[in-house]
């Protein structure tokens, strides 16, 4: 199917409405607080510092019976160390006074250090304005919203977490400058099982680094709504609907995302088709008019210089990598896709089996021509393309506007306007190859 | 029937517009839903010493919070925790003026309260 720009406009728009529901009214700027500027005047603290100890079972002197009751009675560079055990906890930390905290439960093997929401408590660990904090060894799951959730913030260790099952999304940074997410991984949550949003831009930027995650069975394996300064490297992303998805949205500030790189990891296999099942609660928006297109690695739907660079993709019935303009966003002028680059990445090619087997993409780049200085080069295996004749793609370096293709734009979003979300789906390669430990998902079943 | 309480109706309007001056207007609750991304209602008048309940959905929804921006003097600031399902936050608005909240996480997301004395 292919739409003319102004059907496809007048989709997008009345999706667009829809999605958005009743619109709050516009209030004055000045009632509402501007969002708090992460990395506040306080210094690092000069200590001494303590170690507080979260009791273990039958012990009842010298530590505290609960994780909070040990983080409340912290100080800025503190240690809290927690013992093996399940917690039935939401665990907040909270301004300057917890800054450089250190939460410490298993690093070895998080698993054993368990954060339980019992489908009651929202996150499990909760830091707002809170700088420089360390969370490292636990698992949290079955939480209403984030397992591990910072904001207002800068400087943080999120590192040896595994988050499951929660209502939102994995482990969450948002309104934060310079993290770092790393030896983690995030399933079966109903958004994202990683998601950075909304970086305030920066004069001297600070890069986040996201590094040996490992994230499936989630609607997303990255969300990155207005992310910037952000490396995704050396990780897997598999059995997602997306993959990774850096993405322009009106609901955060600072669009567009801008100046990440997604380099070095293996992103395959994201055909999970949730909309049939999924051990979660769909929310409403996504099963939207408007919906994901589920069996896409990597999509940047509005961004400004970002490379992704030397992945192996493979294996999407879909797109393997793909770049779209903002469509719905309202803010024309962070709209286009500007200065991002395609290169040197692998299609088609199964990475994780020892011969290296053939694992098709259906299309493995698509691109519709949007925007200016895009360019797209030195990738192998690349077989089906869209548009067919490439003639969107530039070879970098590029400058200049791009060719734009109508006819592109309408095949790239038709599959999100599809009422069947596998009715573009063509599965090259059928089954995919036997890799140890990883079994496809497409369709779930309890 | 129907035009019986429409007289009824209007007779309680009557009622309320004559109220003398001075007279204590009875505090109430009322119920905020926190949606993807708006709260309904959007606007709010309550009367002095009204309690508002903001309540997420039952089932699934993205992560929200109530904030707290410009208040009445004398009105003390709060901030809920973000949640996304199956909570809810109370708070008790004594001070008349007007209150804007905001969701921090989605900042088009605002509403407004208006607490008559």
């Amino acid at each position: 199917m292919s739409l003319t720009r102004i059907a496809l406009a007048t989709v997008v728009a009345a999706l667009g409405v829809a999605a958005l529901g009743v619109a709050a009214p516009a209030g004055a700027a000045t009632d509402y607080p501007p969002p708090t500027n992460p990395g506040g005047a306080k210094g690092k603290p000069k200590g001494p510092f303590k170690t507080r100890y979260v009791c273990e079972k039958k012990q009842g002197h010298g530590c505290f019976r609960t994780i909070q009751a040990a983080v409340d009675a912290a100080k800025a560079g503190d240690t809290v160390i927690v013992p093996d055990g399940t917690y039935k906890e939401a665990v907040r930390i909270s301004g300057a006074k917890k800054r450089y905290l250190k939460l410490l439960g298993n690093t070895e093997t998080p698993a054993r250090v368990v954060l339980q929401g019992s489908n009651k408590r929202q996150n499990g660990v909760f830091i707002n304005g809170a700088d420089h904090v360390t969370v490292k060894g636990f698992e949290a799951k079955n939480y209403r919203a984030n397992g591990f959730f910072i904001t207002n913030a800068t400087g943080y260790t999120f590192r040896n977490l595994v988050a499951t099952h929660t209502g939102t999304y994995g482990v969450y940074a948002f309104n934060t400058i310079g993290g770092s997410i790393i030896d983690s991984a995030a399933s079966e949550n109903n958004d994202s099982g990683f998601y950075i949003g909304q970086t305030p831009p920066q004069t001297k930027p600070v890069r986040s680094m996201v590094r040996n995650v490992s994230s499936y069975a989630n609607v997303l394996g990255f969300s990155g709504t207005n992310m910037r300064y952000v490396t995704i490297t050396k990780s897997l992303f598999f059995n997602n609907g997306l993959g990774i998805v850096p993405n322009a949205l009106d609901s955060e500030k600072y669009a567009p995302p801008e100046h990440n790189v997604i380099t070095n990891n293996e992103v395959f296999w994201n055909n999970f088709n949730y909309f049939l099942g999924a051990p979660f609660t769909l929310r409403e928006g996504a099963t939207g008019d408007l919906a994901y297109p589920v069996g896409t690695g990597i999509l940047l739907y509005g961004s400004r210089d970002t490379k992704v660079t030397n992945n192996r993709i493979f294996g999407h019935y879909l797109v393997g990598l793909g770049m779209v303009e903002a469509l719905t966003l309202k803010q024309d002028d962070a709209m286009d896709l500007v200065g991002n680059q395609f290169t040197e990445n692998s299609f088609g090619v199964n990475s994780m089996t020892t011969g290296n087997d053939t694992d098709r993409n259906n299309i493995d780049i698509a691109y519709d021509g949007n925007g200016s200085d895009n360019c797209i080069s030195g990738n192998t295996g690349v077989q089906v393309t869209i548009p067919a004749d490439q003639s969107t793609f530039a070879a970098c370096p590029f400058s200049g506007a791009n060719a734009f293709s109508q006819d592109a734009l309408g095949q790239m979003i038709a599959p999100a306007v599809a009422e069947d979300h596998e009715a573009y789906w063509v599965k090259r390669t059928a089954p995919h190859p036997t890799v140890d430990g990883f079994e496809p998902l497409e369709h779930y079943t309890p | 029937v129907r035009r019986g309480l429409g007289v009824l109706v209007l007779t309680g309007v009557a009622a309320v517009a004559a109220a003398p001056a001075g007279a204590v207007r009875k505090p109430q609750r009322k119920v905020v839903t926190v949606n993807d991304n708006y709260y309904l209602p959007a606007k709010l008048t309550v009367n002095k010493g009204s309690t508002i309940v903001w309540r997420w959905p039952d089932d699934a929804g993205d992560v929200h919070d109530v904030k707290l921006g410009r208040h009445p003097k004398g009105a003390k600031g709060f901030w809920s925790e973000p949640g996304a399902a199956g909570y809810s936050f109370t708070r008790k608005l004594t001070v008349p003026g007007r209150y804007a909240i905001v969701c921090t996480l989605h900042e088009e997301m605002t509403m407004t309260i208006t607490v008559r004395s």
